[in-house]
């Protein structure tokens, strides 16, 4: 479902430049929760933007979906997104003058689906993530495990291929925290494909997989053991 | 995303920043309504005048002389011109006057009047189309025995005798050194004309004024009115030329014609000029209106860096993007526009009825105006808009 093939990624050029990626390889199967782990300058962010397919690689291959990311025209990868990829931020991105229910609806607005669909699809994840009752509440007038649950909604209405989750407890307090990831875990047992990427070990035992990263390069490739926690 | 869509979104981000995009159209606001009230009384005012010369008549043919040329005695223009034009063309000429006045003094007591003294022929009572008060106006008989006969305008009656109903009156008249008394036969209504304020005139048969001022005949011009059905030009030049056999002229172009037609091309021409300069003055506004909504959308695109960020990240693309500012900048524009024309519409109405002026209403400047609008928002929009479109969406995600 996800295939990286010595992914490198280049900023700048000659002398200056800065090689973000080294040659990175590895799968991502179907109904995977996995962690994306390293300190900051292991190159997760860029890792994350590339499988976000906000950016592109300098060398390599990446695979979603069976698309061939590095073959698709930068402007059409806004379609890739929109439709294979449910982002969640550290920082929410909701918008702060919409509400709930149409924050979720941005997304399924960029598909061009009509209004009835739209707010059929938008009500019934705000649904999934327990916020029925918040439907029409501004994001000021939410906490921040609610903001986030927004969020994951919004990521599920379009009902992509994966789910990109960047630091998605990093505003968090330890209850939302726990929210968060118990809502992560509910979504992968239904067989949604999850990518966390944190720094926090904690969050990434939560995951089944954890991929380490080290100065550009994937250092460990391993299951969690649940029997630790 | 459509455009429904785009336009509402749009709407949403004008409403959040009320008081700033009210600010940002004041400039369109101004300039629009400035152009259609100035195009609507411009046209109300011409409609006006040539409402004014139709009802005087547009076959009408001035004959004088012409003002650069130097005529001999023998080539003034006389009453024997005009007795012959009115024989040879006696079908096409339906009414012919003289034109010949002198100033003259009204002497009562010791008030002194000054007062045009003008010779009328039959004719003139049709061509005026004067609203006799009391008496009547000079006939045909008062012509032919050359009375001492005069008809005063209602102002002079009023001012000198305090009534109207002086049919019957002695006057007493000073030209020169002569002073010479004559009977009032009639008194017509003043009438304001074009200019605002009513000349006080005298109308006397043009036989006595030719005696009075022993004027042998000549007369500074000619006026006449054309039949129906036939041709202004032609029967113009024809006039000209059997004019001109008379005095042995013939081509030197010792007179000039001059018709109601062409006094009304000429004030026509001059008043589309004066709204066209001042619609351009107007129209530098529409452009400063349009660099404000390019200042405001410019802020506006940084301002919402994050959200173009939210938006390309789930999907929108540079076209959702460009599309989404576009819309914004027109929509804000064309509300400009709109309101303009309102605020336009009330001002020609103002300004008309406390200058007195007339309007007419000039609905294509209003429909220009929001079109117009619509294309700055366009021109003026594309630059910000297509900034957002091709902000990057991970430096955007960043922006604080």
């Amino acid at each position: 479902m996800l295939k990286v093939k010595n992914l490198r990624k280049v900023y700048g050029q000659g002398e200056i430049c800065v090689e973000a990626l080294k040659g990175v390889d590895f799968d991502i199967q179907p109904g995977e929760f996995v962690s994306i782990m390293g300190p900051s300058g292991s190159g997760k962010s860029t890792l994350m933007n590339i499988l976000g397919c906000l950016d592109k690689a300098t060398e390599g291959t990446y695979e979603l979906d069976g698309h061939s990311i590095e073959d698709i025209p930068t402007n059409d990868l806004a379609h890739i997104r929109n439709k294979k990829i449910g982002f969640v931020f550290q920082s929410f991105n909701l918008l702060p003058k919409l509400t709930a229910l149409k924050n979720v609806e941005l997304s399924l607005i960029y598909m061009g689906l009509p209004k009835e669909e739209r707010l059929e699809r938008a009500t019934v994840a705000l649904k999934r993530v327990g916020l029925e009752d918040r439907m029409h509440h501004h994001p000021n007038e939410m906490s921040g495990g609610q903001k986030q649950r927004v969020a994951v909604a919004r990521a599920l209405a379009t009902n992509p291929a994966i789910i990109l989750a960047d630091e998605p407890t990093g505003n968090l307090d330890s209850h939302s925290t726990d929210e968060i990831l118990k809502l992560f875990e509910n979504l992968n047992k239904e067989g949604k494909t999850i990518i966390i990427v944190t720094h926090e070990d904690d969050v990434a035992h939560r995951t089944k997989r954890m991929l380490l990263f080290k100065d550009g390069q994937l250092v460990s490739d391993e299951e969690v053991n649940h029997e630790h926690h | 995303m459509n455009i429904i869509e785009a336009f509402k979104i749009a709407l949403s981000a004008i409403w959040s920043n009320r008081m700033r995009s009210l600010l940002t159209m004041l400039g369109l606001i101004i300039g629009i309504s400035s152009v259609v009230t100035i195009v609507s009384i411009g046209n109300g005012t011409q409609d006006a005048m040539v409402e004014n010369f139709e009802s005087l008549g547009i076959n009408r043919i001035s004959i004088s002389e012409d003002r650069r040329a130097t005529l001999t005695p023998s080539e003034k223009l006389t009453i024997a011109d005009m007795d012959l034009i009115r024989e040879t063309f006696a079908e096409e000429v339906e009414t012919i006057t003289p034109k010949v006045s002198k100033n003259v003094t009204i002497v009562e007591n010791i008030d002194e009047t000054s007062v045009t003294l003008t010779g009328v022929s039959m004719d003139s009572e049709e061509v005026l189309d004067l609203t006799m008060l009391s008496g009547r106006f000079i006939n045909e008989f008062d012509i032919d025995a050359r009375k001492d006969w005069v008809v005063m305008d209602s102002d002079t009656a009023e001012a000198i005798y305090g009534s109207t109903d002086i049919a019957g009156e002695k006057v007493l008249l000073s030209f020169g050194k002569v002073t010479k008394s004559v009977q009032v036969v009639g008194v017509y209504e003043a009438e304001e004309s074009l200019s605002g304020f009513s000349q006080a005139a005298l109308y006397t048969p043009y036989t006595t004024i030719d005696k009075l001022f022993n004027l042998q005949g000549i007369i500074n011009g000619i006026e006449i009115g054309l039949a129906d059905g036939y041709d202004k030009d032609t029967v113009e030049s024809e006039i000209l030329s059997l004019v001109e056999r008379r005095h042995g002229n013939e081509g030197e172009e010792k007179y000039s014609t001059f018709s109601a037609e062409d006094q009304m091309e000429m004030v026509t021409s001059t008043l589309e000029t004066v709204t066209l300069f001042v619609s351009a003055i107007a129209a530098i506004s529409l452009v400063v209106g349009g660099i404000g909504i390019m200042n405001i959308m410019l802020v506006s695109v940084t301002e919402r860096t994050r959200e173009i960020g939210i938006r390309k990240a789930l999907g929108a693309t540079r076209k959702d993007i460009l599309v989404q500012f576009l819309i914004e900048a027109v929509t804000v524009s064309m509300l400009g526009g709109f309101l303009g024309a309102i605020v336009g519409m009330v001002l020609t109405s103002v300004v008309a009825t406390v200058m007195s002026l007339s309007a007419t209403l000039a609905w294509e400047s209003v429909g220009l105006a929001v079109v117009f609008s619509a294309s700055i928002g366009i021109f003026f929009g594309i630059y910000p808009a297509n900034k957002a479109a091709k902000l990057d969406p991970i430096e955007a995600l960043r922006y604080e």
